[in-house]
């Protein structure tokens, strides 16, 4: 089977000129761009996916290229189409990258309703997912990264995408994004792990992709069975520690941090407490990856 | 303590159409109507899923059905409506 990782660089470019199919779990994107970077990223972080034809439907037609006008010339900068509408404000052209992943995540949280979308990461190891919902600088991130490194599948980073027909969860599996010292971590973690370019200043400060594991891109087609939720907090010489959450509190956390848990009224309850119901919940504080890792081994044993 | 009345009858608001979930001690409940969630303590699930089985109760029997004395019980109800979940009819 064909992939991306086999295109070279210029036929890569010639297809996002007319626009690139990428089938990333239920959803597919046509992608296009004139931008150098984007293409290499694309390259980068999408070697393994497999090429389509790009004949039929896409959910999703988004484009990254340069905002028209003087900023072409000044302090250039990039927008990010969805549908020929620009969804956000332009962002400097060396964020081209990662403001077509964010775009791309955007995609799904602001459309894809027919899901209940949990802002949560997901990782699978023996047959079990392990969701890890986090506010900002919780260390989800870098747990996540360390995980999929480590041989856990992983599902999402970002968007846990629950299937209303049987509450599973479909995997996205797609690029990393880690921020600032979680870039380090990861690199002095894994020194073979495939990041793309460092997006500087960008407004969650310094931001690179991760590469998903081939694993986790092999098994895009196959959904998840949630086993367990896990708050996690990293801290500065916090002591590695799992205990148990009271449901009704995790229910409430992931039903406000849900991308659409209200827009979809009674049916958002219902599989958000199916989810809690077939979960354990958990609270989980750390401060090194060499402790967190055996921990999440033990949970899915 | 809120002042009550033994006899005073209360019922789920009209709409509400609850669901609700019993997880260690407490509930947590979904309202239809102002698809609003809440969570509540066990006293108020028993007192909510007990107008759901029974329809509209006087205080002294929904105090009863919960294990709980009328005071409680009318403090409860009164927080209860406050969030709509509830009404005296």
């Amino acid at each position: 089977m064909l992939t991306l990782g086999d295109l070279s660089r210029a036929d890569l470019r010639q297809r996002l000129v007319a626009g690139l199919s990428l089938r990333i779990g239920p959803f597919r994107y046509l992608v296009r761009s004139r931008l150098p970077p984007v293409a290499g990223g694309l390259a980068n972080m999408y070697a393994d996916f497999p090429l389509d034809d790009g004949s039929g439907f896409h959910d999703f037609h988004v484009r990254v290229d340069r905002v028209a006008g003087w900023r072409r010339w000044v302090r250039p900068q990039v927008s990010f189409w969805w549908d020929g509408q620009q969804p956000f404000k332009p962002l400097p052209a060396d964020h081209a990258y990662a403001l077509l992943e964010w775009g791309m995540n955007w995609c799904v949280a602001a459309q894809a309703h027919h899901y209940l979308l949990l802002h949560a990461a997901v990782l699978e190891h023996r047959g079990r997912c392990v969701i890890l919902p986090g506010d900002p600088g919780a260390g989800k991130s870098t747990l996540t990264a360390a995980l999929m490194l480590s041989g856990w599948r992983l599902l999402s980073d970002e968007l846990t995408v629950i299937d209303r027909d049987d509450g599973r969860i479909q995997p996205l599996a797609r690029p990393v994004s880690l921020k600032n010292q979680s870039i380090d971590v990861i690199r002095a973690f894994d020194p073979q792990a495939v990041f793309g370019e460092t997006a500087h200043d960008t407004h969650k400060g310094t931001v690179a992709h991760l590469r998903p594991s081939r694993e986790s891109v092999g098994k895009l087609s196959c959904k998840g069975q949630p086993a367990h939720v896990v708050f996690p907090r990293w801290q500065v010489g916090a002591e590695t520690r799992l205990s148990a959450r009271a449901k009704a509190d995790a229910f409430m956390h992931l039903a406000n941090h849900a991308f659409n848990y209200s827009l979809l009224g009674r049916l958002g309850f219902d599989l958000c407490a199916n989810l809690v119901d077939r979960c354990d919940c958990w609270d989980f504080s750390y401060s090194r990856l060499d402790e967190a890792l055996p921990v999440f081994e033990e949970l899915v044993a | 303590m809120v002042p009550h009345d033994e006899t005073c009858r209360w019922r789920l608001s009209a709409g509400a159409d609850l669901a609700w979930r019993h997880w260690g001690g407490e509930y947590v409940v979904h309202h239809a109507l102002s698809n609003d969630t809440h969570r509540v303590t066990e006293l108020a699930g028993r007192l909510l899923t007990a107008m759901l089985r029974s329809g509209a109760l006087d205080l002294r029997s929904l105090a009863g059905e919960c294990g709980a004395d009328s005071g409680q019980a009318a403090e409860t109800l009164a927080a209860l409506a406050q969030l709509n979940l509830v009404a005296r009819c």
